[in-house]
């Protein structure tokens, strides 16, 4: 079970190393706590030239046994692992392994240099537990190396809970170890709660509810097509009342009467499980296309077990539903007025209103997906339109690796943050360098460097800082988000200076620039410029103010930004190339490999991507239950077409004789058409303005895929009500001009 | 003489068969004048109810000549056979045919919201009907609250409501028991006293007999009985 600090504005973060030695401390028989700690880390091989950055987990001794998981090969890591001393021991991913050794098993026993350290591999993970567990590589965690403030949380808390001890019992054991940190360092633990979560409902969180919408369209779906069925199975009901009237004269009982019913509902039942699990099958590699950039532990996702249960469960389920009223129907008829044939028989009786009823009920539901349908596309197309504060076009992004890097460890001279700033010294004139070399790229126009490239969401880093000259009460001051930058960072992707200037590039200078939302938070009616920042052991002047950019994606608001220039302040160990060209910016991906390949051999070059690309995967959970929610709508409303014309085609043929009078009274065609669309109309009416008012009602279940809902969301209502009363025309022309045909004499035929 | 209200010449009617054709009406000719009764007669399969919707225009595909109320049915336009028929004919139906989901009220109203009437007549014409047929306490009730005798005197009410030339009653007793029958055909020669042209299909002799004319048909062929 993930445990999380909750302390406003932060969500769901890490804890410091201080409190997660109490918790480790704290392992008993009833709970064990395993701390991982994530970070990038560049891999050269040895004898190998190239560079690859690999996600790493450094892992405390108990985190194997916390995850139950157990190494394919080779053994797991242990808290002797951990001594300082002991040989540097790391388990890979199975996917790792096959890459770099040809198969999982010849991996174990060999060396690989992460940055400056060698490791050894001693395990290989199964290849099933690659979603759980999603990174490339494990190495021990040596957290008491590393720096012990209470206020630098870093440390990601798992726990696993003995059978019988509760999720509510640990967090009233959590609450009561927070109560007494914030009495003892208040400073730093004030307002702060540490959450537990389900690791599958961790995992899934993002996509929670986007899943069970979509289950629950599905759900609407399968309600309309077993109201469809279920309706056509009622109407090929009165047409054979005749039949079982006869039956019951001649002395059936009710299991035989409705053995029909029932024996036709089954065979339809089990053709539609075969079809449907043969389009799962089909389908999967569609949907997992779909669904790749917005669902996580999407490779788990098969047609197996699990999936033909439910399959079955479902048509169980459906085949109930719409088998059951056909069949008391049934129970209903076999009369003599089933015999006369007169009107109101059995059939008629029951199943005329049940078959308005289910149209109606088809129409309502089709209306509630076409909404929501409408709904997610309109939020798409408002996403679309989110200006995200600086040029898209023509940008070629890709994130590095910078060499100087493993400051945090406080060991060795100096403090840890002398070394950090030092590493970020020495890459702000390896970055130099590159960008100088970059640049000479054919068809470069301009490249430039930020620590995380803008609607990535990827960089959160962040924390509070304190304006100089102003005083604060314990966790108000400010809390912003941090950037580092290389000075042509703004010209080359756009972003407007609104005022002042940009640092200085000498290396002693202490400055940094302010996007426009913390001007305005924090310095309204004031000039931010001149103003000092005190940030970790140094104070920034601030010198210039940028436009906003969306940082996270675009659905997100920006938040306060102050951005460095790299050399000026400690900074994080990967950056991201910003290329600016006129050409399409992939077509510089090969030089660019090239470029890195010849000037900086050592530094791994990974998630190449272009900006528009970027900006996809950022619409990308909206598009996928946009396209997913109109596959579903255009099913229900389909099926239902289908069903009112099934049922205005059988109500035009029961009816004949009726409409035969009326013309034979005189009625026009033009009228009994009329009269034929007037029962579509009641119908559409009623359906679709139910379905409008579900939708209305339901659309608060969409708040979390519908981006700034609001005004224009009237179209959507409006669009779908027209369509569908578009296609309930269609559906009711066809047999209103039918009966508008019908030759009276033959209407009175019967007679 | 005026000229006859309905007026057949040569009419035939026959459907195609492989090898030949199936004949349903031969070169049949009848006058109807104003204020005839005349009943048609005939064993099942003779042509009767054939003869009856060419009548009342409910079918076009015939040879022959045919004229109502001095004007030539043939050659006409759909549309205009249709408003010949709105305005001379009244249908009575052995089953009735009244409408079950409309009350006794709205099926005698019916005819009229096929014309062009004013809400204020059709209002009065019906109001007049139901006190003329005296069934004003039924005029709430739907059809399968009747009995089949008052049915069909509803079926004949909404027949005459729109005050028809031309009255044509398909075996307009078939379905009543022998006391019922009896009522609507009194009150059938009732109208026809009271200036009505009527033309009934009926199997029963004695209530062929109480038209004026009788014809017989067979095979297709038109014969008159001898009175």
């Amino acid at each position: 079970m993930p445990i999380r600090r909750e302390q406003a504005p932060v969500q769901a973060g890490p804890i410091s190393p201080p409190a997660w030695q109490e918790l480790e401390e704290s392992s008993d028989n009833q709970v064990q706590f395993a701390g991982v700690m994530q970070a990038a880390r560049t891999m050269r091989r040895n004898g190998e030239a190239g560079a690859e950055l690999l996600q790493v987990a450094e892992v405390s001794g108990d985190y194997f046994e916390v995850m139950g998981a157990t190494p394919a090969f080779g053994r797991a890591l242990d808290s002797g692992d951990q001594d300082a001393d002991a040989d540097s021991a790391a388990v890979v991913s199975a996917a790792l392994a096959q890459r770099l050794f040809g198969s999982a098993s010849s991996a174990l026993g060999q060396d690989l240099r992460l940055d400056d350290q060698q490791v050894v591999v001693v395990g290989v993970m199964p290849s099933a537990l690659a979603d759980v567990m999603e990174e490339d590589l494990w190495l021990p965690a040596r957290f008491q190396l590393r720096h012990q403030s209470r206020g630098n949380n870093y440390i990601r808390v798992l726990a696993r809970l003995q059978p019988g001890f509760a999720a509510e019992a640990l967090e009233a054991r959590l609450a009561a170890v927070v109560t007494r940190w914030e009495s003892e360092y208040p400073e730093s633990h004030l307002g702060m709660r540490l959450s537990v979560h389900g690791l599958l409902d961790w995992q899934t969180r993002d996509v929670a509810s986007m899943l069970w919408l979509l289950q629950g369209a599905v759900l609407l779906v399968l309600a309309v097509a077993c109201a469809n069925v279920a309706n056509l199975a009622l109407a090929r009901l009165a047409g054979r009342r005749r039949e079982l009237a006869t039956e019951a004269a001649l002395g059936a009982g009710r299991a035989h009467l409705m053995a029909g019913s029932i024996a036709e509902a089954v065979l339809l039942g089990l053709g539609g499980l075969v079809l449907g699990l043969l389009l799962a099958h089909f389908g999967l590699a569609t949907l997992k296309l779909l669904a790749s950039e917005s669902v996580p532990r999407l490779s788990q996702l098969q047609v197996g077990p699990q999936a033909w249960t439910m399959a079955v469960a479902t048509t169980v389920f459906a085949t109930a539903i719409s088998g059951l009223l056909p069949a008391w129907a049934t129970l209903q008829m076999g009369g003599a007025e089933g015999l006369r044939g007169g009107r109101q028989d059995g059939a008629d009786a029951i199943g005329g209103g049940w078959r308005q009823t289910l149209v109606a009920g088809q129409l309502a539901l089709s209306a509630l997906l076409l909404v929501s349908c409408l709904l997610v596309l309109l939020s798409l197309s408002r996403l679309a339109a989110v200006d995200p504060g600086f040029d898209t076009s023509g940008v070629l992004t890709g994130r590095i690796s910078l060499p100087a890097v493993a400051a945090l460890e406080v060991d060795g001279e100096g403090s840890g943050y002398e070394r950090m700033l030092e590493a970020s010294v020495n890459n702000a004139r390896f970055l130099d360098d590159l960008l100088r070399e970059v640049r000479a790229i054919p068809g470069v126009e301009g490249a430039t460097a930020i620590d995380s490239a803008p609607l990535t969401g990827n960089n959160n880093w962040n924390g509070e800082v304190s304006i100089v000259g102003r005083d604060y009460a314990v966790g108000t001051a400010p809390t912003v988000e941090w950037r580092w930058v290389s000075p042509t960072y703004f010209d080359t992707i756009g972003v407007p200076v609104s005022r002042g200037r940009l640092p200085s590039t000498a290396a002693d200078a202490r400055e940094t620039v302010i996007n426009q939302r913390f001007a305005d938070e924090q310095f309204a009616g004031v000039d931010p410029i001149g103003e000092r920042v005190a940030w970790w052991n140094d104070e920034y002047e601030i010198v210039g103010v940028v436009g906003d950019v969306r940082q996270w994606s675009l659905g997100r608001d920006t938040s306060a930004e102050m951005y460095f220039r790299y050399g000026q302040a400690p900074s994080p160990e990967t950056t991201t190339l910003i290329l600016r060209t006129g050409m399409d910016p992939l077509s510089l991906t090969e030089p660019l490999r090239r470029k890195l390949q010849e000037v900086a051999p050592d530094t791994a070059l990974f998630a190449l991507r272009s900006m528009q690309q970027i900006e996809a995967r950022s619409l990308s959970q909206s598009a996928f239950v946009g396209q997913l929610l109109a596959l579903f709508a255009v099913t229900a409303l389909l099926v239902s077409a289908v069903g009112l014309y099934g049922l205005l085609s059988f109500s035009v043929a029961r009816r004949g004789q009726e409409l035969g009078v009326r013309l034979a009274l005189g009625a026009t065609p033009a009228a009994v058409r009329q009269l034929v669309l007037n029962e579509a109309l009641k119908l559409s009416v009623i359906g679709i303005g139910t379905g409008l008012i579900g939708a209305y009602f339901a659309s608060r279940l969409l708040a979390s895929v519908v981006y700034q809902p609001g005004g224009s969301d009237a179209l959507a209502y409006l669009a779908a009500g027209l369509a569908l009363a578009m296609i309930a025309a269609i559906a009711a022309w066809t047999p209103a001009a039918r009966a508008a045909g019908l030759p009276p004499m033959r209407a009175l035929r019967a007679d | 003489m005026s000229d006859p209200v309905i007026q057949l010449k040569g009419v035939e009617k026959s459907y195609p068969l492989k090898g030949g054709r199936s004949w349903v009406l031969r070169q049949v000719n009848i006058n109807v004048n104003q204020g005839d009764f005349i009943s048609i007669m005939g064993p099942s399969g003779s042509g009767k109810s054939s003869l009856l919707n060419i009548l009342g225009l409910l079918d076009s595909e015939f040879d022959g000549e045919y004229s109502l109320a001095g004007e030539k049915v043939n050659g006409t336009s759909e549309k205009q056979r249709k408003k010949l028929a709105r305005d001379h004919i009244g249908f009575i139906f052995q089953h009735y045919h009244l409408l079950d989901d409309l009350t006794v009220y709205e099926n005698l109203d019916l005819p009229l919201s096929y014309r062009d009437v004013s809400a204020a007549e059709r209002k009065a014409r019906v109001g007049d009907v139901l006190d003329r047929f005296q069934i004003v306490g039924k005029k709430d009730l739907y059809p399968n609250q009747l009995s089949g005798g008052q049915q069909q005197l509803v079926a004949v009410a909404r027949a005459v409501i729109t005050e028809p030339a031309v009255l044509l009653a398909d075996e307009p007793t078939g379905a009543l028991h022998s006391t019922q029958g009896k009522m609507i055909m009194d009150l059938l020669v009732e109208l026809n006293g009271q200036g009505m042209t009527i033309v009934q299909v009926t199997h029963n002799p004695e209530y062929a007999a109480r038209g004026n004319r009788r014809v017989e048909l067979f095979d297709g062929w038109l014969q008159p009985v001898a009175e």
